[in-house]
């Protein structure tokens, strides 16, 4: 896998202010740690991590080119979570890891569903997937874009676990080998469908007329002469 | 519909609702979603009459996650009613939402089936929503 150069600028302000007037400016506040190293506050340009982020996925390896630090030939930084705004989706704030090449590291390594599978496709079936990543213990290097997995030849009622997942070599799965990543489960029939709904809209509708008597005596405290206070 | 089995304390304050929601703002467990843009209440009612638009919509296929849960109760005081006497009655459930919540999830389906389902949602509930993906929050 080969390293991805990543410019940042090391950051002496810290705290909430001088984070907002970085976002302002178009940098992303961030910090780099791991291997024993001191921690080190850094920015990186937003435009930078929006192209790192966006396009070749997750577990980088990234060569940080941060002054005063010097460069190692035998260690990387990854990216160890992106602080995101929960509506905009923007960067907040970015935490980089130092790792050593040559150690053994956990990662987060998404699916590759491959294949179709004829519980889908023929009989109407929906692909319920447990598990989008699974944790693998690997070196830096040999991080795995995907790991694949066919759901060819599966049908309601099929499931694939850690266990069917493909041996690669260099790669450990961390999960217990039972757990299930995906299985095929039978759609509701139309008869059960209609019936369901109707259920529903009938309880939704009860509850709305005389539910709330049933619902405010269940609510009413054994102490209710204790509550309410006198005006 | 969704409510507590039993609570500690039968009446809570109103609160306020600033910010925006920091948790359970990724699609975590299916492949879309529908996020909160603005604080409200979410009634247990809305919140059940949205899942039957979503299910019903999509048929005999997907799966639907509901990431909201009605726990605070709201109470209520009889019409016509003096001054005083204090605070009214618990009459329903409510989930407190702020921007960035994602409240539904769904899988197993189209992404163009997804997006009728939630659309059809959002017109039970009282505040804007925004339909999102797994794939386009990172």
């Amino acid at each position: 896998m080969e390293l991805v150069q990543l410019k940042v600028e090391p950051r002496q302000e810290t705290g909430k202010s001088a984070a907002r007037r970085a976002r302002a400016s178009g940098s992303i506040p961030g910090v780099v740690y791991g291997l024993h190293r001191d921690t080190q506050h850094l920015s990186v340009s937003e435009s930078d991590l929006h192209h790192l982020t966006s396009g070749a996925g997750a577990n980088l390896l990234i060569d940080l080119d941060l002054a005063g630090v010097e460069r190692e030939s035998s260690v990387a930084a990854m990216i160890k979570v992106v602080q995101r705004d929960p509506v905009t989706r923007a960067p907040l704030s970015v935490d980089f890891q130092w790792v050593s090449l040559t150690e053994l590291i956990v990662v987060e390594v998404p699916l590759d569903i491959l294949g179709e599978a004829p519980g889908v496709e023929d009989d109407g079936g929906v692909l319920d997937q447990s598990l989008h990543t699974v944790s693998v213990q690997c070196l830096p290097t040999a991080i795995p874009s995907s790991i694949p997995i066919s759901i060819d030849g599966m049908h309601i009622g099929d499931g694939r676990s850690i266990g069917d997942l493909p041996e690669i070599e260099g790669i450990t799965y961390m999960q217990e080998t039972d757990q299930v990543v995906l299985s095929i489960v039978a759609p509701i029939s139309e008869a059960q469908l209609e019936t369901r709904t109707d259920e529903e809209l009938e309880s939704l509708v009860d509850l709305e007329v005389g539910g709330e008597v049933e619902e405010a005596e269940r609510l009413k405290p054994e102490e209710e002469s204790g509550e309410g206070g006198e005006a | 519909m969704l409510m507590p089995k039993r609570t500690k304390y039968r009446k809570h304050h109103r609160g306020r609702m600033r910010g925006k929601s920091y948790r359970g703002c990724n699609v975590d467990f299916g492949d879309f979603g529908l996020m909160a843009l603005e604080p409200s209440w979410i009634t247990s009612r809305q919140i059940e009459a949205a899942r039957i638009a979503m299910t019903r919509y999509a048929q005999r296929g997907g799966k639907v996650w509901i990431r909201i849960f009605p726990d605070k109760p709201v109470t209520k005081r009889g019409q016509e009613m003096p001054m005083g006497k204090g605070k009214g009655a618990p009459e329903y459930f409510v989930a407190v939402v702020k921007p960035g919540r994602i409240m539904f999830e769904m899988a197993g389906v189209e992404p163009e089936v997804a997006r009728e389902a939630m659309r059809l949602a959002a017109h039970k509930l009282p505040i804007k929503t925004q339909f999102v993906t797994r794939e386009e929050q990172d």
